[in-house]
């Protein structure tokens, strides 16, 4: 109790409150521009948090590092175009609730489950912090891929009406994840000579293809008027009730948790929280329907699911010296600038120093909250530009985003070729987020297929030989039946659902 | 206004109103026959042609876990056995599928417009630049979308690219491509 006392004092120190509110207006800034990612944010500002001391230099990087996993969301919800990785989930049903003149209460949603699912995620990570750290010690590439094979039957649920065209747009996703440089063996895989493949396709212009370019291309159908009574505007709508929140407490706790065991596996990271959160929400809701076409549920599992995973993220570096992603990498690059070295000693010798980073990840999530209504406020100047100029220069803004992840024109490439795909796929209703989904966890899922064969020799029992992964496989097993039972009661028999798209 | 705005969001929020869809979002069965088609013909045509380019497998870990080419090929059976299962769905449902108006020629004409628009735009950064090829594309894009405003549309063809180009060189330090032009000028000058 003292520790947690003195760990309070610490973070609550002016100098680390303002290093939070700057770290958080930084990193909103960044992640609402497409092709600026948490990680880029952190490595700009981490020069900046040299001269500072530990705990104020951690408030600035866990500031920009909270924010990336939101503020993504903004673009999202409004012009169906992900401004970072965690936020694909997010623009399944945030841009549907658009759409239908609802952005107010999207966005407002999209940050109190943000928030939410925040705090409830470093509570967790607070609470079991030495167990996790164990746990994740004990996660060898079996597991992993046992506890993939679970995650992958998320795909089912975002499917649609035919599961068939969901898993044949999960395939092609998978398909993508192998382009570059083959994980186990070292050498190139379709690359055909182009350098900058080898490190593969970025998931950014493939969210942006896949869900932006399609739209853009629906929405030019339609065209528009200049000016006047004939101009179309986004609506903003109502603004989310309490009720409406409070109502999702089962979302927030279910899509935390789950996103809180993913988080606290190295290399995992945001977007494959918030499909598990999603999926979650949509397994359980009493209206499953909805998802896809602007469910509220759905918006909040996806964004507690994706915003979980910071606290959680925290923990393998923390505890055993193992970044989760490159993000958290900085972050501990940084810890070690400042001499503390993370790993099973730093709880021992540091235990305040442990608290009081996580107490400040939540001072940052409740700085974000008030940041973010007003962010809210200025995505009101959205609403107000006439779609006809709107979507066009999305289109700009785009080009822009993919472009500046890694300087490649062969990232715009990709997008556009991958939006002509999302197009096809969209005029014959093939479901984009199992593709997106499959894209994100390609490289995971075969790394850990084939590291496993490998061990084993090419035989499968090793995913059977550890209560881990019989626990896992089981579970993915009773997913999948209760997702294909849920999912015929919902849309009825295959046939019924293709004559009924015509 | 606003309580008739308000009503409306409640309204669609409780009955789940599906998003519009645009004219040319009509899946038929037929059109799941195409795709069964040209799933399997892509299956076939990579098998034969892409991956054998595509993947270098050495012969010592050729079927073993260890090949580049593993993952990759048990992917294409999947989307064979796929591609198959819509095949065969799509033709057991085009015999139940009643006919359905298709989109008139007007529409697709405007969706093929956006879509060669795209590719000029990405084809035309090569050549002169990511800025200029954006003003220029984003004002063919304005007119194709509606505006007609010149002024409204020449100021935001000018300014929208060039803020973010301004943005990206001096705030984030994103070196921009050098295009083909530059080169060219280069080389004559």
């Amino acid at each position: 109790m003292e520790v947690l006392i003195e760990s309070f004092w610490i973070a609550a120190q002016g100098s680390a409150v303002m290093g939070a509110l700057f770290g958080v207006v930084f990193g909103l800034f960044i992640a609402v521009t497409p092709g600026l990612t948490g990680v880029m944010a952190v490595a700009i500002i981490l020069p900046f948090t040299f001269a500072l001391d530990a705990i104020t230099s951690m408030a600035v990087l866990l500031g920009v590092y909270v924010s990336a996993y939101y503020g993504g969301a903004v673009t999202a919800i409004m012009i169906a175009t992900p401004g970072t990785p965690n936020a694909a989930a997010t623009v399944l049903d945030g841009y549907p609730l658009c759409r239908q003149g609802l952005a107010r209460k999207a966005l407002q949603m999209s940050l109190f489950a943000s928030v939410t699912g925040g705090i409830l995620g470093v509570f967790v990570a607070m609470s079991i912090f030495p167990l996790v750290a164990q746990l994740a010690l004990r996660f060898g590439p079996p597991e992993m891929f046992a506890l993939l094979v679970f995650s992958i039957t998320v795909i089912a649920g975002v499917s649609g009406a035919s599961l068939i065209k969901g898993f044949l747009a999960a395939t092609m996703g998978f398909l993508l994840s192998t382009i570059g440089q083959d994980p186990i063996f070292g050498s190139s895989r379709f690359v055909f000579g182009i350098s900058d493949l080898m490190g593969g396709l970025h998931i950014l212009p493939i969210l942006i293809g896949l869900f932006t370019i399609p739209e853009l291309i629906v929405r030019s159908v339609a065209g528009g008027r200049s000016g006047g009574a004939g101009a179309t505007y986004i609506e903003m709508g109502p603004a989310l009730r309490f009720k409406e929140y409070i109502g999702q407490w089962r979302t927030y706790l279910r899509s935390a948790a789950a996103g809180s065991l993913l988080g606290a596996l190295p290399g995992i990271g945001g977007s494959p929280a918030a499909f598990l959160g999603y999926f979650l929400a949509q397994r359980f809701s009493k209206r499953p329907e909805l998802f896809g076409r602007g469910s509220i549920e759905g918006l909040a599992g996806a964004e507690a699911g994706n915003s979980s995973v910071a606290g959680a993220a925290m923990v393998p570096m923390m505890s055993l010296g193992i970044p989760g992603g490159a993000t958290t990498a900085v972050i501990m690059g940084a810890l070690i600038i400042h001499g503390l070295t993370p790993g099973p000693t730093l709880f021992a010798t540091r235990p305040e120093f442990v608290y009081s980073t996580f107490l400040v990840l939540i001072m940052c999530m409740l700085i974000m909250l008030f940041i973010g209504l007003g962010m809210i406020r200025v995505a009101n100047l959205i609403v107000r530009i006439p779609t006809q100029i709107l979507f066009p220069a999305v289109l700009i803004f785009a080009t822009y985003g993919a472009y500046a992840i890694r300087n490649s024109l062969v990232d715009v490439i990709a997008m556009v070729l991958v939006g002509v795909l999302g197009t096809l796929m969209r005029l014959q209703a093939i479901p984009a987020a199992p593709l997106a989904i499959a894209f994100i966890l390609g490289p995971f899922f075969e790394q850990n297929l084939r590291r496993s064969l490998l061990m084993s020799g090419g035989s499968i029992d090793i995913f059977v030989r550890s209560w881990f992964g019989v626990a896992f496989l089981c579970l993915a097993l009773v997913s999948a039946v209760a997702t294909a039972f849920a999912h015929r009661r919902l849309h009825g028999s295959s046939r019924t659902a293709v004559t009924a798209n015509g | 206004m606003r309580g008739a705005e308000s009503a409306r969001g409640e309204r669609m929020a409780a009955t789940g109103d599906r998003v519009e869809r645009s004219a040319i979002e009509k899946p038929t069965a037929t059109g799941d026959l195409v795709v069964g088609i040209a799933t399997l013909a892509i299956v076939g045509l990579s098998a034969a042609i892409v991956f054998p380019l595509g993947i270098f497998v050495p012969t010592r870990v050729a079927w073993t876990a260890n090949s580049p080419g593993f993952f990759p090929h048990l992917l294409l059976l999947a989307a064979g056995v796929l591609g198959l299962l819509l095949l065969v769905q799509s033709l057991r449902a085009r015999n139940l599928e009643a006919p359905s108006p298709r989109a008139p020629l007007r529409i697709w004409t405007r969706a093929g417009v956006t879509a060669a628009i795209i590719a000029a735009y990405i084809a035309s950064i090569m050549i002169v630049g990511l800025l200029v090829a954006s003003i220029l594309a984003l004002a063919v894009a304005l007119y194709h979308f509606g505006e007609r405003r010149p002024f409204l549309l020449t100021s935001t063809a000018v300014a929208v690219p060039l803020l973010l180009w301004m943005f990206f060189v001096h705030v984030a330090n994103v070196p921009m491509p050098r295009p083909l032009l530059a080169h060219w000028l280069a080389a004559i000058g």
